[in-house]
């Protein structure tokens, strides 16, 4: 074999070889999209692909909506009850003035207020001998309370509800209402004898009251129904519960319900 | 330019004689550029250079020519303005071989060059055709792997059809050369090869 037959072939088995370079799969995915309306054709993309910045942001704005709007209408907060303790309750009776409220003169304007905020709100104690001042939203140990401002007998009286299952109503191993401060013993015999008999008028819906005193101050708690309720004010405590059970009485016993 | 600003006419030109040879140009761009997206800047360019210039096209004749003519003018001019020191042969001036070059080109014989040159792979080939001088690099491009005729070869690199034969030749022993370095380097030639000058 010659050298220059070998030259011959080397360099025919070179061409060969470069030829199959032109075989080579190279991605034109790219330029075809970019200059796709250089020929009049659109950007080759599905469809969801054009859509797919606007619907993420729907989704989220959605998402945001949705979850605000649950936020505002259900406590997600609801777990196991608590314990409202007397001193929050108080601050809130006595803080009531300096905080922001929505003046109304009836019950009803008073629950279409707080329905607004708190869609499933319990339905509010009617009183027939005060006057409604002013309601508002709190919380009290995380728990959504309504609050509604009242004036009795020339008192200014907190009356605050909230749902039962949100609520502990707690009571001494005996059965006996548990009460604060000292008194004198027929104090504690009139008062006992007093419970009784609310509690006989209260045991409607199996619930007694809890009454909480000190001094002047009065704050009497109970459950009816599915409520939770506590009133509070600055005056004699026989007189409250009264103001209490006239209250009671005239209150609808379901959650959510009106009288 | 925009599709926009082409009538429906031009558009429908562009689409048929420009768009089956992306591929071609993507192919070529590849083998003159390391990097695809340099290669893919290189051959839009090309394009929107070919589209502003759809009416001068002249139909029967060959579109692989005009658009390979377009895309070594851009590559040029990419090169010069990123004023990349071109080591090669200026494509402008002659056929720019170097009088001195045959005496360094020798190369060694090969028993079964078929079977050596299936060793290498594509990419292995396109870097060595990357080591080449650009009039070389360009020709074995054209004629050898884009199969042009010498006439289409010659009218994109702007010279006589004759130089295009003899770059081609000389371009070949060139990239032999270069390949058969790599063989020996890799092992591959087991025992030693008669040399031989061109």
């Amino acid at each position: 074999m010659n050298d220059k037959f070998r030259q011959d072939r080397e360099e025919q088995a070179l061409r060969e070889r470069l030829a199959r370079l032109s075989s080579r799969l190279v991605d034109t995915s790219r330029l075809e999209r970019n200059l796709a309306p250089l020929w009049g054709e659109a950007e080759r993309s599905p469809r969801w692909r054009r859509w797919r910045w606007p619907l993420q942001i729907a989704a989220a704005v959605a998402f945001l909506v949705l979850g605000g709007y649950f936020a505002s209408t259900h406590d997600f907060a609801a777990g196991e009850p608590v314990v409202a303790s007397p001193a929050s309750l108080w601050q809130l009776h006595y803080s009531e003035p300096d905080r922001p409220m929505a003046e109304v003169e009836t019950i009803d304007a008073a629950e279409g207020v707080i329905r607004r905020q708190w869609r499933d709100a319990p339905g509010l104690p009617r009183p027939e001998r005060s006057r409604v001042i002013g309601c508002c939203l709190h919380k009290v140990g995380g728990r959504r309370v309504a609050s509604v401002h009242l004036e009795y007998d020339g008192q200014p009286v907190t009356v605050l509800v909230g749902r039962a299952r949100d609520f502990r109503h707690d009571h001494d191993h005996d059965g006996r209402r548990w009460r604060e401060g000292r008194k004198h013993r027929h104090e504690a015999r009139r008062d006992r004898w007093r419970e009784r008999r609310m509690d006989r008028r209260g045991a409607r819906d199996a619930d007694g009251f809890r009454v909480h005193y000190r001094g002047e101050k009065t704050m009497v708690t109970t459950r009816r129904g599915a409520r939770w309720i506590c009133v509070m004010a600055e005056m004699p405590a026989d007189q409250l519960k009264a103001f209490a059970i006239e209250l009671l009485d005239r209150s609808p016993a379901t959650l959510g319900g009106k009288s | 330019m925009t599709g926009r600003q082409l009538s429906q006419s031009q558009q429908a030109k562009a689409k048929q004689v420009v768009r089956p040879q992306l591929p071609l140009l993507l192919r070529v761009a590849l083998s003159l550029t390391r990097h695809q997206q340099e290669a893919e800047d290189l051959v839009q360019e090309t394009v929107l250079k070919a589209v502003r210039a759809i009416d001068s096209y002249r139909d029967g004749t060959s579109e692989r020519a005009w658009l390979l003519t377009i895309l070594r003018r851009a590559h040029v001019d990419r090169i010069r303005r990123s004023q990349r020191r071109v080591q090669s042969v200026s494509l402008a001036s002659g056929d720019g071989i170097d009088p001195a070059a045959p005496e360094s080109e020798s190369a060694e014989l090969w028993e079964e060059p078929e079977q050596i040159l299936q060793q290498f792979g594509d990419e292995q080939l396109i870097e060595a055709l990357r080591s080449l001088p650009e009039a070389m690099r360009w020709t074995l491009l054209l004629v050898d792997v884009e199969q042009l005729e010498h006439a289409d070869a010659a009218e994109v690199l702007g010279v006589p059809e004759g130089t295009i034969k003899s770059r081609a030749h000389r371009g070949r022993q060139m990239l032999r050369k270069r390949l058969a370095e790599e063989a020996k380097a890799r092992g591959w030639v087991d025992r030693p090869q008669k040399e031989v000058t061109p």
